[in-house]
């Protein structure tokens, strides 16, 4: 026995063998699988409350099935925050919310009104939730919104996710989630932008509730992502045009949110979207019409454009103790669709490279007008989304940081520097 | 040896307990009494009266033994004995005994026939193209294989007789000029120092050479003449068993084992996707189901939101939790293996249909496992054949890496996983890591390493064993 | 089997030991005291460690096979050696601890939901016990087959960063200006010094003609990794890197085409998990290795199960505590991180490049 003993300690590993078949192996061969302990969270959803906020979750429970269909169920709770909200959440379902695979975080306007970051740093500060979750803001309820959503991907397994993916690559070329929030909010100016989300009575909803049987549903389809109409709610209640009650459902989803020191202050609307996109980098799938227009290809025409690339650079100077900001842009451009009294044939086969003067100049206007309109709302909410203050800061350095200190009103930069454009356009086949 | 033919007979036959195999004949030619001894089942029945009997009869005068070694009998292996140890071993060997009387010499003729089966195709070492021919459980005739392809005068064997019972010879082949003699020496020398009573296989001096280590091999096993030809012809040694139609040879890398036969007689590139296949097959047999139970019960959260709730939907419901889960599939598919082997082939169907169709599909359907445990445990238990030579040892770390794996997740994995390379790599035979060439790395080695260059390429023997000559090309011309 | 290492072996440790503890915390530590300009302090650090790293070379082929003890010894006597001893001993195991308490913040964070300090602890002192106690050459065998993996995973990640991010200013590091490096440097010298183990194999390393090429070539290879990811990092959070502890992981997790969705992170998890074997399995092999020459052991053993009730002590007292733990090694142990991440090695190589002179004048 004495040697046998001797045997297994000249073998430590053995031991930790033991060790490990002992004290772990019991409890592991009775855990039960995750999806008992745990309910997953792909989307949460804020609203205000009279005493704190009301908290929704778009919660995945598993069902036993071997058509690969997922079922998603909302479940909401008030609390003064964040925290006890979801502790209440996980007593009313019985399992442990578990936000590692959330991807999307809806708030309403309201609660963004009221300063965003103190729902978020909950968020923030949990290492379950990745750094990328989507932020958005709806204009009504979130609560609605995720019920539309849950409608949705019961009836279809499309996601949300999904569509601000899609947008943020080829929409409003910009992100909307936790770290480009909270980036923003730390950032110098102070300014994080958010993607909207406008919901409407779905007149549709009963008539879809219907079809799709039960409390399913089925899509009744949607392009791009931009205005995807489909069911929504969860009370199977018909909508009544004009109340603001029954299902919703997302009707735009192009504009962004201005958030200056976490509140929600100003609407890009899609004009604006269309100019913040024109000064951003990485940008495509820019869409901009030119009405009437005449030279020696076309007659009184209405020309639809697509940018397919937009090169940008920033050159930035001080110009009479003032600051210059300016912005080089090369866009590659498709011509789309012609809508003229004549359509010339010629025009399907040749190039109309290069481009008339008139063609050039007629571009270039409508451009910079969308850039200014854009410019222009940015510098009336002194909300610097564009990172005018980091590429001045990153080029001018020290110098532009003591022209800052200097100003009267330093929060108001963005009013005393001077922009200027030039467009180059070019067109592609 | 006695004078008297019928006192050796009687000595013999009492040494042998009366056999009823053990033939004796007493008869007289030109007068001179003579006696022969032999085994029935272990010589050659037509052989004997032609080559034996017959030249006797005929003779005019027998003097002594040794005329009738040198003028009576043509036959060319033939040894004149005096001691009654050796004459016994031959008759145990097959040879025919053959006194005269007033002569205490004993004659031996060597006329044996022993049962044999002709060489085949052994079916763990099938391939597409390139040989077929596999060893037999008669070293005369695998030996005789070698060397056929090896017709050179460097190509060495050596004899030794192991077992106090079954005296089982044991061959060590090596080329000379190529092997290190060093390695051949301790070879050998270990061989000596076995003291058993029996060798009934090639695996019970396997076991000699193992050292402490009894999980991983430390020998390669070969079924056929053209793989220990490579291995002869890259500096190693081989060990023939009478008996076994396994041959050993040493030293052995484990990488040994994911390279094939049939990978020399195709194309390289082919040839080196099929070993990168290999070493994921290995992973997956050994890793998978232990990985596949860690992600299942602690890490939910690297999973892919998808993949978690395909698992999560169709794991809900069942009785067992995943860990008794994924044990009860790999038990019953183990069970299902050793059935197979072992059932005869016509049942081998009737199993398969009963294991995979059966208790899967019904397992399944009736909510008693999920599909992703049966395909995960399938899935390695199929992957084991990619490397079939190692089918003990992933068995036996699929196991571990489970336990592992659903007690303390993947970090013990990847523990578990460094501690046996580590292990491993501690290990050295005759010279040679046990990882070669990848540690220590050996450039040139990586020519038939995880890809393998055309044949061309490769001039020289592999640097990770020790050998006396490294040149298998050389840019002169071969003499005819 | 005579414990010694391969040229390359020796290399791949180099540039494995290069990546410990510098691919996580460090880049938010140095951030947050000195922003961007935080990469001017590990430029430094790094110039100094390849300074070191050439004198070690040149060390070596001076004096084939004397070990670091010996040349101290030579030098100052036996006593003063072993005190030297005993605080590289100290170092060695702070920074096992240290290292030890970062992994296990770190895997329960990326890893685990409910990870125990025992689970932790039972995964990770076994193989690096036996990586201690089975001596060198068969870690740098174990190292030659996870080398190519370790790199590749890391690379990966940096690539794919790079080849998503669709603004990568460079200019945002230099805006803010590299005033305060100086301090910055000082404050976190203890997470840098990794060389140091150099000085415990460097009679065990075989040199031939190409080691010298090899050594620098992985060294710069593993120097540009962590610059690499402080590139990246810094880029990538600037005003929020605070909030980001685990670099390499952060980084992946906020390419959106993967990491929310494809949870790509395992691939960073899976580089820093065998990063950690090796790097504690090296340190844990070099306070054991100092203890033995502190103190009269009876077999080799002992100093392993001295080491490891350390560790287990250390870690149910400091692993709960992480800020704790960088508050004391980045405020209490500056001075002490000096002396043996710098005072020590000028002092070998100065031992070193005379020793032969020395033993010529007997």
């Amino acid at each position: 026995m004495k040697n046998k003993v001797m045997a297994l300690i000249s073998k430590p590993i053995i031991l930790v063998l033991i060790f490990i078949l002992i004290v772990y192996l019991p409890t592991s061969i009775s855990a039960p699988p995750e999806g008992v302990e745990r309910q997953h969270i792909a989307s949460v959803g804020v609203d205000l409350a009279e005493n704190g906020i009301e908290l929704s979750v778009l919660s995945h429970v598993s069902s036993q099935n071997d058509k690969y269909k997922k079922t998603y169920i909302v479940t909401s709770t008030t609390a003064p925050n964040v925290a006890l909200a979801l502790f209440n959440i996980s007593s009313i379902t019985g399992r442990q919310s578990a936000l590692t695979h959330t991807t999307t975080i809806v708030v309403s306007q309201e609660l963004a009104e009221s300063g965003l970051q103190k729902y978020l740093d909950y968020f923030y500060r949990d290492p379950n939730v990745a750094n990328d979750t989507f932020v958005i803001c709806t204009t009504g309820k979130a609560k609605d919104l995720l019920n539309f959503e849950k409608e949705r991907i019961n009836s279809s397994g499309y996601g949300l996710e999904e569509v601000l993916i899609y947008n943020a690559k080829n929409t409003y070329f910009s992100d909307s989630n936790l770290e480009s929030f909270f980036k923003g909010y730390f950032g110098p100016s102070q300014t994080s932008m958010i993607a909207m989300a406008e919901l409407e009575l779905n007149p549709d909803g009963e008539q879809t509730l219907q079809s799709g049987g039960g409390g399913g549903g089925g899509s009744s389809g949607g392009s791009g992502g931009t205005s995807p109409a489909s069911t929504g709610g969860n009370s199977g209640k018909p909508a009544t045009s004009g109340e603001d009650t029954g299902p919703k459902r997302i009707k735009s989803l192009s504009k962004i949110g201005l958030i200056k020191k976490g509140k929600y202050l100003d609407t890009l609307e899609s004009q604006d979207v269309l100019g913040f996109n024109l000064v951003t980098n990485g940008s495509h799938n820019i869409y901009f019409t030119i009405e009437n227009f005449t030279d020696q290809h076309f007659q009184n025409a209405s020309l639809e454009f697509n940018i397919i690339t937009n090169k940008l650079a920033f050159v930035t100077s001080f110009e009479n103790n003032k600051p210059v900001f300016e912005i080089d842009s090369l866009v590659s451009l498709a011509l789309e669709s012609v809508m003229g009294e004549e359509i010339y044939k010629e025009y399907y086969y040749n190039d109309i490279n290069p481009l008339s003067t008139e063609l050039k100049n007629a571009i270039s206007q409508t451009l910079r007008g969308k850039v200014a309109l854009f410019l222009q709302k940015i510098i009336a909410d002194k909300t610097d989304v564009f990172g005018v203050y980091a590429t001045l800061n990153n080029q001018q350095g020290k110098k532009f940081r003591d022209w800052h200190e200097g100003l009267a009103n330093p929060e108001d930069y963005l009013s005393e520097i001077e922009f200027r454009m030039t467009i180059n356009p070019i067109l592609t086949s | 040896m006695f004078f008297s033919c019928t006192k050796n007979i009687e000595v013999l036959k009492q040494k042998l307990n009366n056999c009823f195999d053990v033939i004796d004949k007493s008869f007289t030619v030109a007068n001179k009494g003579l006696a022969i001894l032999y085994i029935k089942s272990l010589v050659n029945n037509d052989l004997l009266p032609l080559a034996l009997l017959n030249p006797i009869y005929n003779a005019k005068s027998i003097e002594n033994t040794k005329m009738l070694k040198d003028d009576v009998i043509r036959l060319a292996d033939m040894t004149l004995e005096t001691e009654e140890k050796k004459v016994l071993d031959g008759v145990l060997d097959g040879k025919v005994a053959l006194f005269l009387e007033g002569d205490s010499t004993c004659l031996l003729v060597d006329i044996k026939n022993v049962p044999a089966r002709s060489p085949a195709e052994p079916p763990t070492s099938a391939v597409i193209y390139g040989p077929r021919m596999g060893f037999t459980e008669n070293v005369a005739i695998n030996i005789a294989m070698l060397r056929k392809r090896l017709p050179s005068p460097s190509f060495v064997v050596q004899n030794f007789m192991v077992g106090r019972h079954t005296k089982t010879k044991i061959l060590v082949c090596h080329l000379d000029g190529i092997a290190s003699k060093q390695t051949v020496k301790e070879i050998c020398k270990k061989i000596e120092s076995i003291n058993i009573d029996g060798v009934i296989d090639s695996s019970y001096i396997l076991a000699y050479f193992q050292g402490k280590n009894t999980i991983f091999k430390r020998a390669g096993l070969a079924e056929k003449p053209d793989i220990v030809t490579a291995k002869l012809l890259e500096g190693r040694v081989a060990i023939l068993v009478d008996g076994s139609p396994i041959a050993l040879t040493l030293p052995f890398m484990v990488f040994e084992d994911l390279q094939n036969s049939n990978d020399y007689y195709t194309n390289a590139v082919y040839s080196s996707f099929l070993r990168v296949l290999r070493l994921l097959g290995l992973f997956i047999a050994v890793v998978l189901p232990g990985l596949y139970l860690s992600l299942r019960l602690y890490h939910f959260k690297v999973l892919p939101l998808r993949f978690l709730i395909t698992i999560s939907n169709t794991t809900e419901g069942l009785p067992f939790t995943p860990f008794m889960e994924i044990l009860f599939i790999l038990i019953l598919f183990q069970i299902l293996y050793e059935v197979s082997l072992r059932l005869p082939q016509y049942l081998g169907l009737a199993t398969s249909i009963v294991g995979a169709l059966i208790l899967g599909q019904t397992g399944v359907s009736a909510g008693l496992i999920s599909p992703p445990g049966v395909i995960i445990i399938a899935m390695s238990i199929i992957a084991v054949y990619t490397i079939a030579d190692q089918i003990a040892q992933v068995t036996l770390l699929r196991a571990l890496f489970l336990i592992v794996g659903g007690t303390v997740g993947i970090l013990g994995i990847v523990g578990c996983t460094l501690y046996f390379v580590h292990y491993l790599a501690s290990l050295n035979q005759y010279g040679t890591s046990y990882l070669a060439p990848y540690a220590p790395r050996k450039k040139a080695d990586l020519k038939d390493g995880l890809l393998l260059n055309p044949l061309p390429k490769m001039k020289r023997r592999p640097e990770s064993i020790r050998t006396n000559n490294k040149t298998r090309q050389s840019k002169k011309k071969v003499k005819k | 089997m005579t414990n010694t290492l391969t040229g390359r072996q020796c290399s791949l440790f180099c540039s494995v030991m290069i990546l410990a503890s510098k691919l996580l915390v460090l880049p938010s530590l140095l951030y947050s005291s000195n922003n961007a300009g935080g990469i001017l302090s590990v430029l430094i650090i790094f110039l100094l460690e390849f300074i070191f790293l050439l004198f070690l070379i040149k060390i070596k082929k001076k004096n084939k096979n004397i070990s670091f003890f010996n040349f101290f010894e030579n030098k100052i006597g036996k006593t003063f050696t072993k005190i030297i001893i005993f605080l590289l001993f100290l170092f060695f195991l702070l920074k096992a601890i240290y290292l030890l308490q970062e992994s296990f913040s770190f895997l329960k964070r990326s890893l685990y939901t409910e990870a125990t300090v025992a689970i932790f602890l039972v995964c990770i002192l076994p193989p690096v016990t036996a990586f201690a106690y089975k001596g060198i050459k068969a870690v740098g065998r174990t190292l030659e087959i996870f080398y190519v993996l370790i790199m590749a995973l890391i690379v990966v990640c940096l690539l794919v960063c790079v080849v998503s991010s669709d603004n990568l200013s460079f200019s945002v590091i230099t805006s803010n200006g590299f005033s305060g490096f100086l301090e910055a440097t000082y404050r976190y010298t203890f997470w840098f010094g990794d060389l140091l183990f150099f000085m415990y194999i460097i009679d065990k390393v075989q040199f031939d003609e190409k080691t010298p090429k090899q050594l620098i070539g992985y060294t710069l290879f593993s120097f540009a990794l962590v610059l690499g990811v402080f590139v990246v990092y810094f880029i990538t959070f600037q005003t929020t890197s605070f909030a980001h502890t685990y670099a390499l992981l952060d980084i992946i997790q906020f390419v959106s085409e993967y990491g929310t969705v494809g949870k790509f992170d395992i691939v960073p998890i899976s580089a820093i998990m065998f990063i950690i074997y090796f790097q504690i399995g090296m340190m844990i092999y070099c306070a054991s290795d100092s203890l033995k020459q502190v103190l009269p052991f009876g077999h080799k053993a002992q100093p392993l199960i001295v080491i490891n009730i350390v560790l287990v002590l250390m870690a149910y007292i400091v692993f709960n505590n992480a800020n704790n733990l960088v508050i004391f090694y980045s405020n209490y142990l500056t001075y002490f991180s000096i002396f043996i991440s710098v005072v020590i090695p000028i002092l070998f190589v100065i031992f070193g490049l005379t020793y032969k002179k020395k033993r010529g004048a007997k």
